[in-house]
């Protein structure tokens, strides 16, 4: 497990973190330090564009390549209602995240999801990884945490907090190591949505590939506990980032496509949904 | 279908979210180049080279939701990958082997790489400028972690400078180039925000 840095030993660390020279442990503290240093990130920012710019005017790639990568893109968007949720509920439980995205990955990190990128579209993922719905059902639940049960949460989540200060409490809550990540998936794998839930109940929306909806829908999203599925709130046309409350025994996280304004209550079917699964 | 041609990153990579193939197209027009030659830089290998760049831009295709623009360019976004994942198959024991004996064989002092590298294009000479302008200790260190993809520990060995000399020379030499840059008016946004 990576050591905890003071920000001065990391600070002499990013000059040489952006140029991948780090072993892998030291790699390692820096990106925790980074999670939670906005000075830092901002600092590794700018030497990885001007690593960047080093390399301007090398040879160019043979066209060849092209069309090797061409040959392997795969995928359509799929329609937004899909699968009836029984199908989704056995969607596998996806690892918890491993690393910042923003350095330098290890190479079993790059296996594993290579291997999970190779699902796009393929729809093979599901079919490959059924058995480990066993494993996430015996976790539902667990958090016994208050259930807000009004049922009735139709505010827009999506709005309100500024996008920066929500990304940082968004990247404390993943730097946090009693959240739980909750990925949520359309059956085929095609589009997902991360969401990330601390044991008092508040959650946040992270990344997501949620299709753009039109004027008149919005994604909402639901919390479903003992079977039910509870609104935690509105998320508009083009969610990015939302923060929500999602306590109670909550088994999985949910998002539907609706009427602009939301609903109390759904009878469409979600476009994605995750359990709550600890790593 | 929209001209993608004047598109900016953000919406290059949201198109390719959306499976457009011609956003992955026209990002590969881009910034192909520049993956390549770093890759081929580190690796010395084309046919390798070749298998980065492609797993690079399948890896975008696959989860573009890993770029973030407010973190930085797509350009830097991929150029640190391509380099990352070089540097993942260079420090691969047979590959860290051959190189091992290609560097028993070479002297390590390589200052004028980067300037014969960086060459026929505008910003390439201006990023020329500005490693000409580093004191050659820092752009030793720099050419060597970055082209050479050596660690920083390593680079004190083949530099015989202590570990914490060559971590402030390439921190330094980073913050020089990007002040020189600057100063030169590169027109890269992410530069002069």
């Amino acid at each position: 497990m990576a050591h905890e840095l003071t920000h001065a030993e990391a600070s002499e660390l990013l000059g040489v973190y952006a140029l991948d020279a780090l072993d892998a442990d030291e790699r390692d503290a820096v990106e925790l330090h980074l999670v939670g240093c906005v000075l830092c990130r901002a600092e590794v920012m700018e030497h990885v564009e001007v690593a960047g710019l080093l390399a301007s005017g090398l040879a160019g790639p043979p066209a060849a390549v092209w069309d090797r990568i061409a040959e392997d893109l795969v995928g359509t968007p799929p329609p937004l209602d899909l699968a009836p949720i029984h199908a989704l509920r056995r969607a596998p439980p996806v690892p918890r995240r491993v690393g910042t995205g923003t350095g330098p990955v290890s190479s079993d990190e790059l296996a594993e999801r290579r291997s999970r990128d190779r699902g796009r579209g393929r729809g093979v993922r599901i079919g490959a990884l059924v058995a480990a719905a066993t494993i996430a059902a015996s976790v539902i639940g667990v958090l016994g945490v208050k259930v807000i049960d009004d049922g009735r949460r139709i505010d827009n989540i999506a709005a309100g907090t500024p996008r920066e200060q929500l990304d940082r409490t968004i990247h404390a809550a993943m730097a946090d190591p009693t959240a739980v990540r909750v990925d949520m998936r359309s059956p085929d794998g095609a589009i997902f949505a991360e969401a990330w839930v601390l044991p008092d109940g508040r959650g946040y929306l992270a990344r997501n590939n949620l299709p753009i909806l039109g004027p008149d829908r919005n994604y909402q999203m639901w919390a479903v506990v003992g079977g039910n599925k509870i609104s935690v709130g509105v998320l508009g046309s083009t969610p990015e980032a939302a923060a929500f409350v999602a306590s109670g025994p909550v088994a999985a996280l949910a998002i539907t496509a609706e009427t602009a304004g939301g609903v109390v209550s759904t009878l469409q079917q979600p476009v994605v949904v995750g359990l709550l699964t600890r790593a | 279908m929209d001209d993608l041609r004047d598109a900016s990153d953000a919406a290059l990579v949201v198109a390719i979210g959306r499976w457009r193939e011609d956003a992955l197209a026209e990002a590969y027009r881009r910034h192909a180049g520049a993956a390549f030659g770093l890759a081929c830089r580190l690796l010395n290998d084309r046919s390798v080279a070749e298998e980065v760049l492609q797993e690079v831009f399948l890896r975008l295709w696959n989860r573009p939701e890993r770029f973030d623009a407010e973190r930085g360019s797509l350009r830097s976004y991929l150029l640190a990958q391509t380099h990352g994942r070089s540097v993942d198959i260079l420090r691969s024991d047979t590959s860290r082997r051959r190189r091992e004996e290609r560097d028993a064989r070479e002297s390590p002092a390589v200052s004028d790489d980067i300037e014969r590298e960086v060459v026929d294009m505008t910003v390439a000479e201006q990023v020329k400028g500005a490693v000409a302008a580093l004191p050659t200790d820092e752009r030793e260190a720099v050419e060597l972690a970055y082209f050479g993809g050596h660690t920083y520990r390593q680079v004190a060995v083949l530099l015989g400078a202590p570990e914490g000399t060559v971590k402030s020379r390439i921190r330094s030499g980073l913050r020089r180039m990007r002040s020189e840059l600057v100063e030169m008016g590169v027109g890269e946004p992410w530069l002069t925000s």
